[in-house]
């Protein structure tokens, strides 16, 4: 199944973004292969789950084996049993991953330890190393590896952490790691060609402005003619998760979004019985699956006709050597029958994933969820959710007195009571508290409820959420809104700006990207959308002030001024001197075309200008989310792609789902009083 | 599948039809297993219409002929030096095996053959043909091919099975569009 060589060469004619991304995952090779080459002797790399799929889709195995790897230990556990001289832990630099290094460390003897941080170091990791008496047992080193490339347009961190980092524990550290790793992107490709920066956020200005810095002090050369053959980025979009957190709450109806919704996607890998007879198989989704290439981005509905037109090709194609007498006929059949193979083994699973997925959205509850989130989205709060959950218990004694009018908190109540998951009722209850104003009777109740139902350490995560602004507390909405009139969110006007709710596109054959949550199309990529749009397009007055941003966090209020940084080219002033010290005053009047030679940047940040140009389409984009973005709104993206006829690259923190969002604000706990059973079991 | 006989002769140059009693017939050979009876007579017959046929034949002719009286295949090449030799083969013998051994026994004008060896080793019409030799390993190689796509192919979920399960995917497909708006507006 890992027949394609991972860093192999992009074929000519290939798509710009295959370029970009193929050169990205050549320099992840690079480093990675310089990293493990200055340890001597054999090597267990230890680290965590994803990150094996992580290196399995950048680099594959003969290069590890190459390069003296002889295995992978889980960071998990306690101490890896390996004939390996060296223990190598290949490791986002997060408190917990340091403490589990250590304690693996304390458990094993005989071995070298190296620490190498993905992609850098933090000074924390060195303290709390040297505060543990640690400090020499690792030898440890940067990688510098940023991006893992997880289809042909398509680059992740993977560091599904950002997002609870920066909206509630105020560490934007991460942000350093985004920014270098965006410097990453945009040196394999043609220097100076970036124009435009635009941001929507505080994060995002942040990363800007390090981009900014990096390119002053790096893009100082001037393009050669080698370069010239180099692909582009002429525009760069930055996007907070925060600008817009009801996408990721919304149930996804993509194809691989209801896989990762239901099944779970890790690192571009589904693992599960999805094998030939029932067997437990680890499924990498490659950029070279023909089948997957042509049901991923559709909806849902819209999958079982193109597997069943597929898999109509291949018994056609499969049958077609029986009869077949040429020898060249049968050569050339013969020649693509490892294709054939191939494509006829992730059919099957292809099927088996989708029959499986069918199976839980063909319950009902699934469409009395949608029907909910669709009424929530057109703000039609009382729509009929009782009627059609005729199984639904009362809620008599649940959440306290009966709220009137309010179906959609019954409902969410109803779901604690039969039992869900925290996170996907902490995920209904995002999505009512962001499309509707509710009363702090109901919002107060509704937390009552999730507290009595999963537990008193929920309290933090609530807590947490509110701080992240999944939650909206009404109340605390309006007391902001007096005090920063500009920052408040409103979803009625958001949506009606931003037309985000479209009930009338087609399944099969979409013309928008509303199909992707059916009816409802992505606020974050509508903001792409516009940021290409003459008439509707960033700082516009009337589209600005939806497009101001919607943090409720208490910590970052102060920044919420700084919300639309624009960066644009502009050779009237100049700040060339910067990029360039031997500009003269001529070449700054340069023509538009020319320009490009001479970019320059001017950073019109923090205030919003009367007008902005629109980006042009003919330009090559590269999108940017910051804490995270969901299939489907990767699907949009591509469709949108499509309708505007333009190249987008998309690079994100890492592919988020909603319950995974919300189980991130969940806290670790440590309570001596609190009774644990296994405790009590194990000692003597 | 049978050579019933081989036959060495040698006729005129001249490039017209002759009777028959200017061929000169050098040496024959039979082969004549599987028929109990009469084998005297059905030798005479053979040498005479082998004799009959090539002066019917110019020299540089390559000829495969049916001679219905004996019921057999005559593959005959006459060479331009009028050196000749005829195969004579049922009817099952394939034409592209007779012919090319008959122009094996002609190879080498200067030594002439043993027929009675080469009667034997021609009776497997491969070994006449060097082409249907590799034709037939080619067809081997193919055979075990088929077989092993099929394997092949049937390693894992039949593909017929896909096609059913797809196809039920497909109709079980239920819109996600819930139209709350347009039920709000009929009821």
């Amino acid at each position: 199944m890992s027949s394609e060589s991972p860093s192999s060469q992009p074929k000519p004619g290939a798509s710009p973004q295959s370029i970009i991304v193929s050169r990205v995952r050549q320099l992840s090779a690079k480093v990675l292969g310089e990293a493990l080459e200055k340890i001597a002797g054999t090597i267990l790399i230890v680290t965590e789950n994803s990150v094996i799929n992580a290196l399995e889709i950048t680099v594959g195995t003969p290069f590890l084996k190459e390069r003296s790897v002889e295995g992978f230990g889980l960071i998990q556990m306690e101490s890896p049993n390996t004939q390996a001289q060296n223990l190598v832990f290949l490791i986002n630099p997060t408190l917990p991953n340091i403490h589990r290094v250590m304690s693996i460390a304390k458990h094993t003897t005989g071995k070298k330890f190296h620490i190498l941080f993905i992609p850098n170091e933090l000074p924390f990791c060195k303290q709390i190393l040297k505060d543990n008496g640690m400090a020499n047992t690792f030898s440890r080193q940067i990688t510098n590896w940023h991006w893992i490339a997880l289809d042909n347009d398509l680059l992740t961190l993977d560091m599904p952490f950002v997002f609870r980092y920066t909206a509630v524990d105020g560490d934007w550290s991460p942000l350093y790691f985004l920014s270098s790793g965006i410097l990453d992107i945009l040196s394999v490709t043609k220097p100076r060609t970036l124009t435009r920066i635009l941001a929507k956020g505080d994060l995002s200005s942040f990363v800007a402005d390090r981009i900014l810095d990096g390119l002053t002090k790096s893009d100082k050369r001037t393009p050669t003619e080698e370069d010239n053959d180099l692909p582009q980025i002429n525009n760069l979009i930055l996007l907070d998760r925060s600008v817009d957190l009801v996408t990721p709450t919304a149930t996804q109806l993509t194809y691989l979004g209801l896989i990762d919704e239901t099944v779970g996607i890790e690192t571009g890998c589904i693992q599960g019985d999805f094998g030939p007879e029932g067997k437990k198989i680890r499924f990498f989704l490659r950029p070279n699956d023909q089948i997957l290439r042509e049901i991923q981005d559709k909806s849902f509905n819209a999958v079982g006709r193109s597997l069943h037109q597929k898999a109509l090709e291949i018994a056609e194609k499969e049958k077609s050597y029986k009869d077949q007498t040429d020898m060249n006929k049968l050569r050339t059949f013969v020649k693509e029958l490892e294709d054939l193979t191939q494509q006829h083994q992730n059919l099957a699973i292809h099927t088996k994933l989708a029959e499986r997925t069918r199976g839980i959205i063909s319950e009902r509850r699934f469409h009395e969820q949608l029907e909910v989130e669709q009424s929530l989205f057109e703000q039609t709060d009382s729509i009929g959710v009782g009627g059609t959950t005729g199984s639904s218990i009362t809620n008599a004694g649940l959440g306290g007195e009966k709220v009137p009018n309010s179906s959609a908190a019954e409902y969410i109540e109803d779901k604690m009571g039969l039992g869900v998951s925290p996170w996907k009722a902490l995920r209904l209850m995002s999505l009512y508290t962001q499309c509707c104003t509710i009363k702090q009777k109901v919002y107060d109740n509704l937390k009552a409820a999730f507290v009595q139902t999963y537990g008193f350490h929920h309290v933090h995560t609530l807590w947490n959420a509110e701080l992240a602004g999944i939650l909206r507390n009404p109340g605390k909405e309006s007391g902001e809104a007096e005090r920063d009139k500009g920052g408040v969110w409103n979803y009625a006007k958001t949506v009606k700006n931003l037309k985000a709710v479209v009930d009338d596109d087609d399944e099969i054959n979409p013309r928008d990207f509303a199909y992707t949550y059916a009816s409802y199309a992505p606020i974050s990529v509508r903001l792409v959308q516009y940021a290409f749009s003459p008439q509707r397009g960033w700082g516009l007055p009337a589209v600005d002030d939806t497009l101001r941003l919607h943090t409720t966090g208490e910590k970052h209020t102060h920044r919420l001024t700084y919300n639309t940084s624009v960066i644009t080219a502009s050779s009237s002033i100049n700040l060339s001197t910067l990029l360039d010290p031997s500009a003269t005053t001529d070449s700054r009047h340069t023509t538009q075309s020319q320009s490009h030679q001479n970019t320059t940047f001017v950073s019109v940040s923090t205030d919003t200008p009367d007008t902005l140009t629109p980006l042009s389409t003919s330009s090559v984009t590269l999108v940017v989310f910051i804490g995270g973005i969901t299939y489907a709104e990767i699907a949009a993206l591509r469709q949108l792609q499509k309708i505007l006829n333009t190249t987008i690259v998309i690079a994100t923190t890492s592919i988020i789902t909603g319950s995974r969002l919300c189980e991130s604000m969940k806290e670790t706990i440590r309570n001596r009083l609190s009774w644990n059973p296994q405790m009590g079991i194990s000692k003597r | 599948m049978k050579v019933r006989a081989l036959a060495l002769l040698r006729r005129p140059t001249v490039r017209q039809t002759i009777p028959d009693t200017q061929v000169k017939l050098e040496r024959i050979e039979y082969n004549m297993d599987g028929i109990p009876m009469k084998q005297k007579d059905i030798k005479n017959l053979i040498e005479f219409a082998t004799k009959l046929l090539v002066a019917r034949c110019l020299p540089g002719d390559i000829r495969s002929l049916f001679y219905p009286d004996v019921n057999h295949n005559f593959h005959i090449v006459v060479k331009p030096d009028g050196r000749a030799a005829v195969l004579v083969a049922d009817v099952d013998y394939p034409t592209q095996s007779g012919v090319s051994g008959a122009m094996g026994l002609l190879k080498d004008p200067n030594n002439v053959p043993n027929l009675s060896r080469e009667i034997q080793r021609l009776q497997d019409p491969s070994e006449a043909d060097k082409f249907i030799k590799l034709q037939k390993e080619i067809d081997e190689v193919k055979m075990i091919m088929v077989e092993n796509i099929d394997k092949i192919l049937e390693r894992g979920e039949k593909i017929d099975d896909l096609v059913a399960q797809s196809e039920e995917l497909d109709t079980a497909a239920k819109s996600f569009y819930k139209g709350s708006k347009k039920m709000k507006g009929c009821c």
